[in-house]
């Protein structure tokens, strides 16, 4: 991430906004219903910092085991039906178009079946994950040369190896790129379902508050959600530069 | 006539037929392909696009099968690919880009798991061989072209295979490259006393590294003629402006194009 701004620079600026922020807020400009203010944010940390840290820790513990399902069953599914043409020509279209299904309409039956607690944002989020990183598996095996298998198998690659250990690596960079819009899609599902039917979590949290119209609460947990997918940008930006390499060492081949 | 009582004959390919689709579209890419190959020479196959030459190669490695006919490799039938006595590069260099040069010639090791000092010990000595020691740990997006395939060609060999089969290696190179490379290849072949068959469209080069230019017909595929080449060895890049080179490549011209008017 290079800025032509230092980081101290970039905090000054942040700063800067909040202070605005306030002052707006302070001097009457801003509907603090609507918009909030750092003030009150940091009034609701303080007076109910322990119950958000505690649903964090829940939502957090949902979106990583949701991600970790869809990121394995996501590459599994794809790699298999990406090894075979046939199979390839059958799974791609049923990838795409559950895609284009907006999968909330299921949530009132993961529901249904797994009950009101993690299980059901989890299944859900999972769901939303996996069929992104599915298909951009599939897609990058299929598009890889096929000549680096042919290489492969002249020197006495077996199957597996051939899958394992020179096209699954080709793939990579399209692999990583399934992997962000898998995991951004898992984070959203589990803050919806928590905010559509929940009793616990970040998302429970901010539409409990936002029906008592404690807006500093809200605020603070939209703040947190925000740090969540922060922090995920960050690890999956770490991920991209080191298996991007591949796909620019890629296109220095010939 | 068997394999065993010729014990150096390295390639034995007998009557072999590829046929492509089915039916009415099927079309035959060789017919009735029969060659021998002793050990230690060095043979170029050459002919027109579409003559089945790479497809002969193909075969030959194991990496496709013949619909009828047989091919021997030290009497042994080849139907899938043989390493251990085949060692093939392709037009493309074909290293893998997350690899070091040590590592793309190591690989064919490293699939079988042998010891991490043996397979060093190994793509140093073959590094040396194809004049890439101080190149070992670079990637291959930091080797130019020629250096690129003279790490693909130090792979084909790291199996110390009793053939090298090479299927257009060169084209993708400029002809400067080109022209050192076949220096660099003949010293290769020399010096690892290995058996080449040499698949390429360029006759000047056929001739050049050849003791024997197979010169194929399209349509059917075919083997039209045996050339033997009467050029001195150690070749020299002098030799490409000879008569006897011109010759030859006249001759193979000619039989490609049949009669000029």
């Amino acid at each position: 991430m290079n800025s032509p701004f230092s980081l101290s620079k970039r905090l000054a600026i942040a700063l800067a906004a909040i202070a605005l922020w306030e002052v707006a807020y302070r001097v009457g400009l801003l509907n603090p219903l609507i918009f909030g203010a750092p003030s009150l944010i940091a009034g609701a940390a303080i007076k109910d910092g322990a119950a958000f840290g505690e649903a964090l820790r829940f939502t957090v513990g949902e979106i990583l085991i949701a991600t970790a399902l869809a990121w394995c069953c996501g590459v599994a599914f794809g790699v298999l039906a990406g090894a075979g043409a046939a199979r390839s020509l059958v799974a791609a279209p049923i990838l795409s178009a559950a895609i284009a299904v907006p999968l909330v309409v299921f949530y009132p039956v993961a529901i249904a079946w797994l009950g009101i607690g993690a299980l059901s944002k989890i299944a859900y989020a999972a769901a939303a994950g996996f069929f992104p990183i599915a298909l951009a598996t599939l897609l990058g095996i299929r598009s890889i040369d096929a000549r680096y298998s042919e290489m492969a198998r002249s020197v006495g690659a077996s199957r597996t190896q051939i899958l394992t250990q020179v096209e699954m690596r080709l793939a990579l960079p399209a692999i990583v790129s399934g992997l962000r819009i898998g995991t951004s899609l898992a984070i959203i599902s589990v803050v919806q379902g928590e905010m559509l039917t929940s009793t616990d979590g970040l998302g429970f949290l901010i539409s409990y508050h936002r029906a008592l119209f404690n807006v500093g609460h809200v605020y603070f947990g939209i703040a947190l959600v925000i740090v969540i997918a922060a922090v995920s940008n960050i690890a999956l930006s770490a991920l991209e530069r080191r298996f991007g390499r591949v796909r620019m060492l890629e296109q220095a081949m010939y | 006539m068997t394999a065993a009582a010729v014990p150096h004959e390295v390639i034995a390919a007998r009557a072999v037929y590829k046929s492509f689709g089915i039916g009415a579209t099927s079309f035959a890419a060789l017919e009735d392909v029969s060659l021998s190959v002793r050990e230690g020479q060095f043979i170029s196959i050459v002919g027109p696009s579409g003559c089945g030459k790479s497809t002969l190669l193909q075969i030959i490695a194991g990496l496709s099968t013949a619909t009828r006919g047989e091919i021997l490799i030290d009497g042994e039938h080849i139907t899938s690919p043989r390493p251990d006595k085949i060692g093939v590069v392709f037009q493309e260099p074909l290293l893998l880009p997350w690899k070091t040069a040590a590592e793309n010639i190591e690989f064919p090791l490293a699939l079988r798991h042998e010891p991490t000092a043996r397979r060093r010990q190994r793509s140093q000595d073959l590094l040396d061989l194809v004049g890439l020691r101080e190149s070992a740990q670079l990637y291959p997006h930091q080797l130019s072209g020629g250096m690129k395939q003279r790490v693909a060609i130090a792979r084909g060999l790291v199996r110390d295979p009793r053939l090298l089969l090479m299927d257009e290696p060169f084209a993708a190179l400029d002809e400067q490259t080109r022209t050192r490379m076949w220096s660099e290849l003949l010293q290769i072949w020399a010096r690892s006393r290995s058996t080449v068959l040499f698949v390429t469209h360029s006759l000047i080069e056929a001739v050049y590294l050849a003791d024997v230019v197979l010169v194929m017909a399209t349509r059917p595929g075919r083997i039209i003629e045996r050339l033997p080449v009467d050029l001195p060895r150690p070749r020299t890049p002098d030799m490409v402006g000879s008569e006897v080179l011109g010759q030859l490549r006249n001759r193979i011209w000619h039989l490609i194009a049949g009669p000029q008017p």
